[in-house]
């Protein structure tokens, strides 16, 4: 089993008190890997760690067997991403946005970023700039930006925001289709549990900052039972303050 | 991939309507002053000088105004917008991606000076007694010259968008310490030695004989010293920005 992601005990503890601790867990090639937890559980925090953008006070990642510390660009060679909201230069049309990401790697050809505008159905739109978009093209934008490198990673938080039904069908399709047609492994944030369950293949459940579950799904849920309710029946029980019998770390 | 960065970064100070203005201004300035000096009875005596005139503007106004305006987007900006994270979660480092800000912003300005002077020189000609075909090593030495000190006010403009997260609040900071570092040493003149914003004008010590080696040497370095530690205090925060 390859080892894409590894999570070594991150834990980051900010002044109110919020943040994430010991969190522990790795992602193998072709996972699709959903992160799951109410709002403020720590998911945004956990993934801008995995991906520098915060400092963890202790623990390490490592990305392809790169240490995102001391070889961060080794690390983000292959790494696509979309943290938070999609944002992008609202100055610049999306074609240009996307030109200015594709200039980190040469090996691109010049019509990829075509191809990606294409797949995300921003085609038509890809001299228009950006702050005409709406919420939902610039979510698309977000997710075209995360796979124009043809990344083998994929970490995407809260991709489904703001899409309407037919992109969020798109989504999930295109996600699907990557992961099965290129092995392409996917690390997907969201507190939509229902339309994380269609796709996922192993899951993390985090509340208050801890991971309180780690494991695939055919491990954690029993047959007969839906994801969705397994993961509200895990947060449930974990708030009742029995945090302790239900950490464990499933590999 | 730090090359790839400077050709973005390059590329989006430019797509913005603030540099295309800028340009514009070194363009129309030196013309329009030209065009009102011919008009004008014996050119008030200063047809002569004006590339030095122009440049004395720029170097005193107009040049800081883009250096804070450029620094404050480029971070403080950036981090409003959420777009500061775009550049840094590609396979490039934080000191990459700061020194790749710093080098656009520092190419604009080599742009700025050099359309600034040539347009001077070539707006010279609609002004009597404006040939300065004869002073154009002075001029050319004084253009090189007024580089150096906008480029230590750049990385200390650079420094100072470190510590906010609004362009806007960036920008009337440096304009409050610009002002201020102006008017301080009419007050406490042996500030003016240490103070960087006190040699936009330093270029008029290398036109004509100019001044000696040693004087030039010592301010040289003195502002070399403030690139350097402006730079470096830079980077450091940058390093540890959290987003």
């Amino acid at each position: 089993m390859d080892i894409v992601l590894e999570v070594n005990a991150i834990t980051k503890q900010y002044k109110n008190g919020r943040g994430v601790r010991d969190i522990r867990f790795d992602i193998a090639k072709g996972d699709i890997f959903g992160l799951i937890g109410p709002n403020g559980a720590g998911k945004t925090t956990l993934l801008k760690i995995i991906i520098g953008l915060i400092r963890p006070d202790h623990g390490s990642v490592t990305i392809f067997g790169n240490n995102t510390t001391d070889q961060f660009e080794q690390a983000m060679q292959q790494v696509g991403c979309m943290i938070e909201t999609a944002d992008a230069y609202e100055y610049l049309s999306a074609y240009d946005n996307l030109k200015l990401s594709a200039r980190f790697y040469p090996e691109l050809p010049k019509t990829r970023i075509d191809d990606v505008l294409e797949q995300v159905g921003l085609a038509p739109y890809k001299k228009e700039r950006v702050n005409g978009f709406s919420l939902g093209m610039k979510q698309r934008l977000g997710l075209a930006s995360a796979l124009l490198s043809k990344p083998k990673l994929v970490i995407l938080d809260e991709p489904t925001n703001g899409l309407d039904i037919e992109g969020i069908v798109n989504f999930r399709n295109t996600i699907q289709q990557l992961a099965r047609v290129h092995g392409i492994t996917f690390l997907i944030s969201s507190h939509m549990i229902t339309e994380l369950s269609l796709i996922v293949n192993r899951i993390g459940i985090m509340q208050n900052g801890q991971m309180i579950r780690v494991g695939g799904v055919d491990e954690l849920v029993k047959p007969g039972i839906r994801l969705e309710q397994y993961i509200v029946s895990q947060l449930h029980t974990s708030m009742e303050g029995d945090h302790d019998d239900h950490r464990k770390y499933i590999k | 991939m730090i090359i790839a960065n400077i050709l973005n970064e390059t590329e989006k100070l430019w797509k913005h309507n603030r540099t295309k203005g800028f340009l514009l201004l070194a363009i129309l300035l030196p013309v329009i002053s030209a065009i009102i000096l011919h008009y004008l009875p014996n050119n008030l005596g200063i047809g002569s000088n004006l590339p030095m005139l122009m440049l004395r503007l720029f170097t005193f106004s107009l040049l800081p105004l883009f250096l804070f305006m450029s620094a404050s987007e480029a971070f403080s900006g950036e981090v409003a917008s959420n777009t500061l994270k775009l550049g840094l979660v590609r396979p490039i480092t934080r000191a990459k991606v700061f020194a790749s800000k710093v080098a656009a912003i520092t190419i604009f300005l080599a742009i700025l000076l050099g359309v600034i002077m040539i347009t001077t020189i070539i707006s010279g000609w609609l002004v009597p007694g404006g040939d300065y075909a004869s002073g154009l090593l002075d001029i050319f030495t004084a253009y090189a010259a007024a580089f150096i000190p906008l480029m230590a006010i750049g990385c200390v403009s650079v420094f100072i968008a470190q510590f906010f997260n609004k362009s806007s609040g960036a920008l009337v900071t440096m304009i409050l310490i610009y002002t201020a570092a102006k008017f301080v040493p009419f007050i406490f003149p042996a500030l003016s030695v240490w103070s960087i914003f006190s040699y936009t004008n330093w270029y008029v010590l290398w036109i004509g004989n100019g001044a000696p080696f040693v004087k030039l040497a010592n301010s040289f370095i003195l502002m070399l010293s403030y690139c350097i530690m402006a730079y470096s205090a830079g980077v450091i925060l940058f390093e540890k920005k959290q987003l």
